[in-house]
């Protein structure tokens, strides 16, 4: 699976968020967007993810939503599923009914089947959640909050999964945990492309390494060592 | 005592409906509709009009308005909910109110001018003989009445509670992009509980009128009673909101057959003031200042 | 020489300037008196048709439009009581006129005062909930008020009670009713200059900050119940007036103009007119009578066409007539957002010119000697260059003695003010030196086995802490460790369970986190608090002013402009003087969180609070801060809750680390570093 951005262009009034970018992902990769904050990163993700408009042309597999399909549906059933920027989920809802919900994108009915593979393979990765199924989202702490996210992200089936500074707000020691996470994902074969502002992470992580500054987008050529690092 | 217990009971179905339609409503879309009880006594008059000056079958007349209510909703929803939830997210739930309570004028005024200021009420779908228990006289539409709120709650209940699209539902009023990255369309889903809300409460109204009959003007005090029934629920939960609205229409019954007949509005609204003043956190968040 | 900062809570007295106050007063003053002469010229014009008898129904609904501007335009108050308390003006005049035969002015006089007392009391128990909550029970009281008054002989029934006598007698009835308009517009003038008095001043930012964001107004010393009381009876008040105005008026009383209807239709002149301009306050309610006027189809379908002016205008002018009018008083005023900019830039020359003026004075000599009142420091001594166009750092000699916090007489056009003087009430405190005739205290915050549970869960557990001399204490710690909750324990949003607070010497423990604010203590808050509907600069004079002035007070003194002043220099010490006048949505977080922490330093605290302030930062934001935070903390104690332990670091002086509601660790940053189980539990290194 791949998703191509032509000449995309990202505004918000009179602001240009992001210029003319031209980038292909493939569901094999994994690819950190990195810059400082503000530069267009979160752009470039809600672009793909259909949550902001723009200019120019992304396709998944070649292929574009009609213009009466709302783009963030269409994106989310072609597999291309964003964890957005802190976290967005629903407060008042358990953290077991915050990830079937993930389940949307694919189906209108929940079996009883469905929802326990969901939960188990949640666990399975997050087995710290478990004492916390039936709490409010919005209860939890930040990391545990960026584990539902991801787990809710996941319950969608996505060809690539996308995190919007997954990072953010959390103390250090959830964050390795987190990237183990990550890397553990990234052995299944997932797609990802993972916006950090601090890189150090991310690149690890990943091997391609799209620079994002003042809304322009360069690509650094793989291997990515720790030396291209600015 | 009975039967005041029972009037009580079948009024407070009807507060209780409208709390729960507003409550639905904003569960899903922050807006608070206190138009409710004037759409639904204007839909009443509509089905009446068609019956009495073009004699249409009962039903046909209900199909006939509650096709054009889904309709206006429709429009409602794409020319001013969705332009005002585009502009502003600040204010959205005030400004709004305000726009129901416009509409509320709208409608009354409208009803005024296309259907007078005469009582009317359409006849009963479930007619027949009363019922008898012992002292308690029973009519069939109120039967029906009860049966449908009953039937209809616990319904709408499980469906937000147990389904998938229920889950969904509640969903959007809590997070907009939440819902947007697991797939859904927030204002298809915003538009359909809209038009459903409008035509719920439409179709209760003309379920209760065979009882109480309407004018164009009686849909205020209703609309606000239900707003009270689903403040009471937090405005998010329909079940609570009927419970509560049965309570209130109990309430008032009893207070109105043994206190004090003149003074029973003021007697129940003073004890709701009480309530809402001794305990604020009645009405969550609703109810404080930050 | 001892190295001293003396914090200081200064309290301005206005010295009596020769003459009247300045031109911004003045301003006020013409507009209320070309509001007299518009309406009243359409008055004498048009004393029989419908524009006349329009208007003597407008004016007292403009009276009662005017209390709902303040209560729910400014105050976010959403007080639905206003008919009530007409009522109580209409009928009350009527039972004294009619039954009593006191005179109608007089009456006027006994239903206000009557009215004050009586929305005091309910103000008591009502302005304490919130939100849609006093919506509702306001709502309910209108129900029942006109629910119980058709059921009264007494009170006429559903006939009403009349007749009324008017409010002036002239030689005609046509020639009364005008002097009763005009006796009416004149009051109405009055008003309006009065509650733009004290819209204008401290208490009208203290109002829009309470509606905004009530922890904010508690942080800084507003005592939020008591202005809520205060608002809630202005209100009111003014809504007798309405109501005994109108009595003199119609000369006749009936219960239909005071129910749930007419709540709704005040609603919608307070929409149309007042809303966003007070002097529009009489447009809206003329607007709505004078409509059944134009033809008949509309006065036998006024609800329809109500309906659909109301939507029409929500969906085309959201901020009303009123809202027009402003605008294109803006726009004339300012003219291109190009030339506010430069306004701001020239006001904020003079004021540096007046703070070298000041300086000069002080080596100068002299016992009113003039020094800046931020005695955080010189601009020049914390190291900031060149700020922009118009700047001018100077070298200001360095105070000998203790700095006090007097004034800068600055006549910067528009804020022409009356000479202050200020008084501070000193309290000195150094690290470890004893001064001469000072309190010294060696912890100025702490909390002592303090104790906090949620719902069976402690949040915090016997925690003891101590803030001392100047530096950053960090309190560091995973997310749910209770770090949130111990700020709020030490700022006053929770009472503990167990243990004690301790402020400046005096237990603290259960003193609400308004006093706290008012004896020293600021803070700032995750999610920042700012007032939408203040500019940035009002936003944080909000800091500077006195918090005890009661609401009335602005019609007599004005102290807003020295807090703008004060303001403006501590905005930019934080590099934010340059946002002063933007609006504030065009804000971005970086300068939020500035505005934010100027607004909590420019009142001289003794400590300040901040809780996590440089979260959503960027790293070189970050950087910035770290410099901003090592030079406040030169100045006095700051208590930093904090994510970022990069940060952390950098600035600490003592960095304590909650995990589970208990201390893990205690000390400097080099043993925090260096702690095995710091390290463990926070950066998972072992």
């Amino acid at each position: 699976m791949k998703i191509e951005l032509i000449d995309v262009t990202v505004r918000y009034g009179s602001i240009i968020a992001l210029s003319n970018c031209d980038l292909v992902i493939g569901s094999d990769e994994a690819v950190a967007v990195i810059g400082p904050n503000g530069n267009g990163k979160s752009s470039l993700l809600k672009a793909i993810a259909g949550l902001a408009s723009f200019d120019g042309h992304i396709r998944v597999d070649g292929q574009e939503p009609s213009r009466r399909t709302a783009r963030s549906s269409w994106a989310v059933r072609r597999g291309v599923v964003l964890v957005p920027e802190r976290r967005a989920l629903f407060p008042r809802m358990t953290v077991r009914d915050n990830i079937l919900l993930g389940c949307y994108a694919f189906t209108r009915r929940l079996s009883t089947r469905l929802r326990d593979q969901v939960m188990a393979e949640t666990l399975d990765l997050f087995p710290e959640l478990e004492t916390k199924l039936n709490s409010d989202a919005g209860t939890l702490s930040g990391g545990q909050q960026q584990m539902v996210a991801i787990a809710r992200g996941l319950a969608s089936r996505p060809s690539v999964l996308m995190l919007d500074e997954p990072s953010l707000g959390l103390a250090e020691i959830v964050v390795h945990k987190l990237y183990d996470t990550l890397s553990t994902l990234r052995t299944e074969g997932r797609g990802l492309v993972v916006a950090e502002e601090s890189p150090v992470n991310a690149i690890r992580l990943c091997d391609k390494v799209v620079s994002v500054e003042r809304g322009t987008v360069a690509v650094a050529p793989a291997p990515v060592r720790s030396e291209m690092i600015p | 005592m009975l039967n005041d217990l029972f009037a009580g009971i079948v009024s407070g179905c009807m507060y209780g409906v409208f709390g729960a339609c507003i409550c639905v409503l904003f569960r899903v879309s922050k807006v608070v509709n206190i138009a409710i009880g004037d759409l639904a006594a204007f839909a009443t008059l509509a089905v009446a009009w068609f019956i009495t000056n073009h004699g249409l079958n009962v039903w046909v007349g209900i199909l006939i308005v509650l096709v054009a209510f889904a309709l206006f909703s429709y429009a409602y929803d794409t020319l001013v909910t969705r332009p005002i939830a585009a502009r502003s997210s600040k204010n959205f739930t005030a400004v709004m109110f305000f726009f129901t309570l416009a509409l509320s004028l709208l409608v009354e005024g409208l009803g005024q001018l296309l259907f007078g200021s005469e009582v009317h009420g359409v006849p009963a779908l479930w007619s027949g003989a009363n019922f008898k228990i012992g002292s308690l006289i029973v009519e069939r539409p109120a039967i029906l009445l009860i049966a449908v709120t009953v039937v209809a709650t616990a319904a709408m209940g499980a469906f937000l509670r147990y389904t998938l699209i229920g889950r969904v539902i509640t969903a959007c009023g809590q997070n907009e992009t939440g819902v947007r990255v697991v797939g859904v369309n927030p204002n298809r889903i915003r538009l359909v509980c809209f038009i459903g809300s409008v035509l719920a409460g439409a179709m209760f109204g003309i379920l209760v009128s065979p009882l109480l009959g309407f004018t164009y003007s009686s849909g205020l005090s209703l609309g606000t009673l239900g707003l009270v029934a689903a403040a009471f629920a937090r405005l998010v939960n329909p079940i609570r909101a009927v419970v509560v609205g049965i309570l209130i229409g109990v309430a008032e019954a009893l207070i109105g057959g043994y206190v004090t007949s003149s003074y029973q509005v003021v007697m129940v609204f003073g004890v709701l003031t009480v309530v809402i003043l001794a305990r604020p956190k009645i009405l969550g968040t609703l109810g404080s200042f930050d | 020489m001892v190295d001293q900062r003396v914090g200081s809570i200064a309290r301005m007295e206005a010295r009596p300037s020769a003459g009247k106050d300045g031109p911004r007063s003045l301003r006020d003053v013409g507009r209320c008196v070309l509001l007299f002469v518009i309406v009243g010229a359409l008055f004498l014009l048009f004393p029989d048709n419908f524009i006349g008898t329009s208007l003597g129904l407008a004016v007292p609904y403009a009276v009662v439009v005017v209390g709902m501007v303040v209560q729910i335009g400014h105050g976010r108050q959403l007080a639905l009581s206003q008919v009530v308390f007409m009522a109580l003006g209409a009928y009350g005049v009527a039972i004294l006129n009619v039954n009593m035969g006191i005179p109608v002015g007089l009456a006027t006089v006994v239903v206000v005062v009557a009215s004050v007392a009586v929305s005091s009391v309910v103000g008591l128990v009502v302005a304490r909930v919130g939100g849609l909550a006093i919506g509702l029970v306001t709502l309910f009281l209108v129900v029942m008020l006109a629910n119980s008054i058709i059921y009264s002989s007494y009170l006429g029934g559903t006939t009403g009670m009349g007749p009324v006598a008017p409010l002036l007698s002239g030689a005609s009835a046509q020639s009364t009713q005008v002097e009763s308009g005009l006796v009416a517009t004149a009051v109405l003038a009055v008003v309006t200059l009065l509650v733009v008095r004290i819209l204008r001043d401290d208490v009208g930012a203290e109002i829009n900050l309470l509606g905004a964001s009530n922890r904010a107004a508690s942080s800084l010393g507003i005592r939020a119940g008591r202005r809520r009381v205060e608002i809630f009876v202005l209100g009111s008040a003014l809504a007798t007036l309405g109501g005994a105005l109108f009595a003199g008026l119609q000369g006749f009383v009936s219960p239909t103009e005071f129910d749930p209807s007419s709540e709704l239709t005040l609603l919608l002149m307070l929409f149309l007119g007042g809303q966003a301009a007070i002097y529009c306050a009489v447009v809206g309610p003329f607007l709505i009578e004078a409509l059944p006027g134009v033809n008949s189809f509309v006065a036998n379908n006024i609800t329809l066409i109500e309906g659909v002016l109301f939507t029409a205008l929500l969906t085309l002018l959201p901020m009303g007539i009123g809202g027009l009018w402003r605008a294109a008083a803006d726009f004339v005023r300012h003219g291109s957002p190009a030339r506010a900019e430069r306004r701001t830039a020239r006001a904020s020359a003079h004021d540096r010119l007046g703070w070298i003026v000041g300086n000069v004075a002080t080596a100068v000599g002299g016992p009113r000697a003039r020094v800046p009142a931020s005695s955080l420091a010189t601009a020049s001594e914390l190291g900031f260059g060149t700020a922009g166009p118009g700047a001018v750092m100077s070298q200001g000699p360095e105070p000998a003695g203790p700095v006090q916090a007097f004034t800068t007489l600055t006549h910067t056009g528009e804020q022409d003010e009356p000479g202050f003087v200020v008084e501070p009430v000193a309290v000195a405190h150094t690290d470890d030196s004893l001064t001469v005739g000072a309190t010294v205290s060696p912890t100025v915050l702490g909390a002592r086995e303090v104790t906090k549970t949620f719902g069976g869960v402690a949040a915090v557990s016997d925690v003891t802490i101590a803030i001392g001399g100047r530096g950053v204490y960090c309190i560091v710690g995973p997310n749910g460790a209770g770090k949130s909750t111990l700020l709020e324990l030490l700022s006053g949003g929770h009472v503990p369970d167990g243990g004690t607070v301790e402020f400046l010497g005096r237990d603290v423990t259960s003193m609400p986190a308004w006093r706290r604010a008012r004896l020293g203590m600021s803070r700032t808050f995750q999610n920042v608090e700012l007032c939408d509907t203040l500019s940035p600069l009002d936003n944080v004079a909000v800091g500077a002013i006195p918090k005890h002035r009661g609401i009335l007070r602005p019609v007599f003194k004005s102290v807003m402009g020295e807090a703008r002043r004060q303001a403006l220099r501590t905005m930019e010490l934080f590099d934010v003087g340059d946002v002063a006048h933007l609006p504030m949505h065009r804000l971005t977080l970086a300068q939020e969180r500035n505005l934010e922490l100027s607004r909590a330093l420019v009142g001289e605290p003794q400590v300040v609070l901040l809780d996590e302030p440089a979260s959503g930062l960027s790293e070189q934001q970050r950087a910035v801060f770290a410099d901003v935070l090592a030079r406040i903390s030169r100045q006095l104690p700051v208590v930093l809750v904090e994510h970022d332990l990069n940060l952390v670091a950098k600035v600490a002086k003592v960095v304590t680390v909650l995990v589970n509601g208990k201390i893990l660790y205690e000390g400097d940053v080099e043993g925090f570093e260096n702690d095995p189980a710091v390290r463990q539990h926070l950066r998972g290194l072992s």
